[in-house]
């Protein structure tokens, strides 16, 4: 034990590349359903990075259903996976991958590296949330106050090592023990689907759910309100807020095309022009361009936009159900 | 047809009071010669032969079929080169990985250099996602277990999923010890599969053949013994009779095509021959299975009641219980056999809640069964299991189970779906709410029936095989006619059926059969609540009404005490890991506690 936290210690006292250069490179992950089912032959599922146009090499399992992808900010190298059979982990930018969880823990939804110590991973599952203190070596549930466990995504407060955001079946709980118990927060007792902070803004939250919209909190998950508009009754699947500029947000989910505010939630513009599939599962806003929003579509690959959603770009990844995507910079 | 009489808990007693005692059935017997000891071993013996000289011989390319010319140590050249071919373009996952760790064992000695090299490679390169289900699960780690266990020193650099063989070993070790707990105390939750049974059976065969651990291949051996066991005793000419968590739509109406009726063939001989690898794996384990399990799968001289406790797979949300129970119930005779589930969601997608199932002349062809369900489709149903987005979880699972969505499918649960036995006689109710996806019924009726006449008296009598059956509808229907079978439609949306079952040797004419049930007291409602009343040819009276607890003679079913098994032949308490056998003079325990079993002739 005492090896592998030097060994990680190591990893990210020297990591493998220069910030000096540093440029965000796109990964997103994949489930191909198209004919999938368990034990067939193995389909390009798993993990994708985009090497420009409309090119993209995998990375890694080819026959993993993979939900969510988290990298701790300082090392780019260091990264988890949520997927179907555990918390897998790299350590070496995807060139080699460890399960680190166990039989007990299956069905994983999201992952969530704390960005102030890295070493502390949670972890949302159909049965619960589990945390790593260790970067991976061991795992214990953490489910104290939390009903139903049915757990879909799960947020680390940036600003504080101890507070800790997840959504599931019946709405968010929040907790202020690095996870040792939950307690209800938020509005509704609806089924979250997913919850993105601003590490430049923590105080901003953004929640999205099954049939009531987004949900947005601006003291730091205390309380929250609903997205008002078109936006309010739909089942958004993915929410992100652009990195540099906190009034710039965007959501999708099921049906819905790209939501899109650049009031920082007080209004949206809904989307659909130029898009063969309407359900979006991934968002994220380009570090390298300012004003470029990438989707991931459930059927259709990925796309981009650089007018707020105006017009799309095909990026690839033909038929493609795209669950999650995420820049990591180096 | 819907008789509105007195209020049932009365009428109960009135019939209890003066139920006739005419028109009772004959004993059903009928007679059981078994071949001697020994012979039972060497036709079995001779049959685990013959599947293995199959596979040995086809021209085929599959890990069975080396599996099977490296135990006969026959054409090695040829099958080492084939081998090589299958090493290029490994998949399957976990169903990759039980047949090649069994190929690496019985290959171990044999090998050349360049093949046991690449072998070792490929859990490097080759990546087997663990799956989602019960079935997966034990092939994964059990496999996990032996490659372990074979190279039991390498890091975590040399296996697919980063862990050292000592991390993966124990893990697999832990699942397997967790899964053996479960299931001789709760019963599997993908129970009594007829599709799926292979899917144990040749992993736990594996474990049993290769484990080194003396514990575990001692719990190995005696899982075999138990799943076997479980099997035997609802097995009729090869048939896996009753509900069952999975089965696909074209294996509930042709059960011949199941992995069961292989491994039935394999260990009981009592159906004609049909090959699976599964059934091989067992075939080379070198598992020899107990005489008793022999008598308890063919010995049908008597009719008996054979009750089990199952219980449900996982539940992620929507349940209060992760693992709900599972009642099980069967009536079996030598001429066919009823069996039932309570009804509800209990396993998603395949579940099977009831059917009679009759003994045939021609099991190739099966058709040899009938059965009503609800056609439910919810994406909450799978949501209780999986863990996709609401609206897109039919579509997904659709693309593997074609069927799910289809208003006429004949697979399935439904919470609107009761069903309750006794015996030979069976009730079944709906309580279909109006907006339901598909508001009817759907009843699988063969083409293979010998008779189906619809009676004034509001029966529907048919004959299959030697299995006679009446069939009561409470509410009216209609025929469709399909490809080998009628479909029986019903859109009302309070319904049910009422079902009793004779072997055609208790009555002298089918004719007899038929005066015998018109004279049966039936009063049905079906306002506000489904509602049966019905008094059985053994002079029975039962009381059912939808949501509520059944009753025989006024007395309430007990299932807080069902039993995980209870039969003349099984024996079982809940939470035991404790199996009792019993057939006549030959007996045998197997005691998961303490890893003992205890054979013995009175």
């Amino acid at each position: 034990m005492m090896k592998k936290q030097l060994f990680l210690t190591l990893i990210f006292l020297f990591p493998t590349i220069s910030l000096v250069t540093a440029k965000s490179n796109l990964y997103v992950s994949v489930l191909i359903r198209e004919n999938y089912i368990v034990g067939a032959k193995n389909l390009p599922t798993g993990l994708y990075l985009w090497q420009g146009d409309t090119t993209w090499n995998h990375i890694g399992w080819k026959n993993l259903p993979i939900w969510s992808i988290d990298t701790a900010s300082e090392n780019p190298d260091y990264m988890f996976v949520a997927a179907g059979n555990g918390a897998l982990r790299t350590l070496d930018g995807g060139q080699s991958w460890k399960i680190t969880t166990d039989w007990r823990v299956t069905e994983v939804s999201d992952v969530s590296i704390h960005p102030l110590d890295h070493h502390l991973v949670y972890i949302a599952t159909s049965y619960g949330i589990w945390k790593t203190t260790d970067g991976g070596e061991s795992w214990r549930e953490s489910n104290n106050g939390l009903n139903p466990t049915f757990t879909q995504t799960i947020q680390c407060d940036a600003s504080s090592l101890q507070r800790v955001i997840a959504g599931g079946e019946e709405g968010l709980f929040l907790s202020t023990n690095q996870g040792e118990s939950w307690k209800p927060t938020g509005p509704l007792p609806v089924p979250v689907k997913d919850i993105i902070s601003n590490r430049q803004t923590p105080r901003l939250w953004l929640a999205g759910t099954e049939k009531h919209g987004v949900l947005i909190s601006r003291n730091q998950g205390k309380t929250w309100g609903t997205a008002e508009g078109d936006i309010q009754d739909q089942t958004i699947y993915k929410v992100t807020i652009h990195q540099n500029n906190p009034k710039l947000m965007a959501a999708g989910g099921y049906q819905t095309g790209v939501f899109i505010s650049r009031d920082g939630g007080q209004t949206w513009k809904q989307n659909k022009k130029g898009l063969k599939t309407l359900d979006i599962h991934g968002l994220a806003f380009d570090p390298n361009e300012k004003q470029r929003l990438w989707i991931g579509t459930m059927g259709d690959g990925v796309y981009f936009s650089e007018d707020f959603g105006k017009s799309w770009n095909y990026a690839g990844l033909s038929g493609a159900l795209v669950s999650d995507m995420k820049f990591i910079t180096r | 047809m819907i008789k509105r009489l007195l209020p049932l808990t009365v009428i109960s007693v009135l019939l209890m009071a003066c139920s006739p005692k005419q028109n009772q059935p004959k004993p059903a017997h009928s007679i059981y010669h078994p071949p001697h000891s020994a012979e039972i071993a060497h036709q079995y013996q001779t049959r685990c032969d013959s599947l293995i000289d199959y596979y040995a011989s086809l021209q085929n390319n599959t890990y069975f079929h080396i599996a099977a010319n490296l135990y006969l140590r026959k054409n090695l050249e040829t099958t080492f080169a084939k081998l090589d071919t299958l090493l290029q373009n490994p998949g399957g996952d976990m169903f990759w990985m039980y047949p090649f760790v069994m190929v690496s064992f019985l290959g171990q000695d044999l090998f050349p250099p360049n093949i046991r090299t690449k072998m070792r490679t490929l859990w490097k390169t080759y990546t087997p996602f663990r799956g989602d289900t019960e079935n997966h699960w034990a092939m994964y780690y059990a496999s996990l277990y032996l490659i372990t266990q074979m190279y039991p020193n390498d890091p975590g650099n040399t296996w697919f999923n980063g862990k050292t063989s000592r991390e993966n070993h124990r893990e697999a070790e832990e699942y397997l010890i967790h899964w053996i707990e479960l299931t001789t105390s709760l019963g599997q939750g993908e129970f009594d599969s007829p599709d799926y049974y292979g899917c144990f059976m040749a992993p736990v065969a594996l474990l049993s053949a290769f484990a080194k651990d003396a514990a575990m291949q001692k719990r190995a051996a005696m899982l075999l013994d138990y799943l076997v066991a479980d099997f035997a005793a609802e097995n009729l000419g090869g048939f896996y009779v009753g509900g069952h968590s999975r089965i696909y739509p074209r294996q509930v109406r042709n059960g011949w095509e199941t992995t069961a009726t292989a491994f039935s063939w394999l260990l009981f001989g009592n159906t004609l021959f049909r090959p699976s690898g599964q059934s091989l794996f067992l075939a080379i384990s070198g598992y020899q299975p107990p005489e008793i399990l022999y008598h308890i799968a063919n010995d049908r001289s008597e009719a008996y009641v054979h009750k089990e406790y199952k219980r449900t797979r996982h539940r992620m949300r929507y349940s209060e219980q992760r693992n709900a129970p599972v009642y099980k119930y069967n009536y079996i005779c030598n001429d066919y056999a009823l069996g039932s589930i309570q009804g509800g969601l209990l396993q998603p997608i395949q579940q099977h809640t009831w059917d009679i199932t009759w003994s045939s002349d021609t099991p190739r062809q099966g058709y040899n069964t009938l059965f009503t369900l609800h056609p439910y489709s919810s994406a909450d149903e799978l949501k209780m299991y999986f863990t996709y987005e609401t609206d897109l979880i039919v579509d997904a699972i659709v693309k593997s189970k074609t069927t799910y969505d289809s208003p006429e499918k004949l697979t399935g649960g439904s919470p609107y779906e009761r069903a309750f036995q006794h015996r030979k006689s069976l009730i079944v109710l709906y309580d279909i709410p109006p907006q339901t996806r598909f508001p009817h019924i759907n009843g699988f009726f063969p083409k293979s029936l010998s008779r189906r006449e619809t009676d004034d008296s509001g029966w529907i009598f048919c004959q299959g095989g030697q299995a006679l059956i009446a069939f009561y509808p409470l509410a009216p229907y209609e025929w469709i006619e399909k490809d080998g079978y009628w479909r029986y439609f019903s859109s009302e949306l309070h319904n049910g059926a009422v079902v009793q079952t004779a072997a055609q040797k208790e009555f002298a004419s089918f004719e007899d059969f038929k005066q015998a049930v018109r004279k049966l007291r039936i009063i049905t409602n079906t306002s506000p609540k489904p509602s049966v009343l019905f008094t059985t040819l053994d002079q029975e009276d039962l009381a059912f009404t939808f949501g509520e607890i059944p009753s025989v003679n006024g007395v309430a079913v007990d299932y807080n005490n069902w039993k995980l098994f209870d039969s003349p032949f099984l024996q079982a308490t809940r939470k035991s890991q404790r199996m009792e056998m019993h057939y006549k003079e030959l007996h045998k325990i197997l005691d998961f506690n303490s890893l003992t079993t205890k054979t013995w002739i009175n």
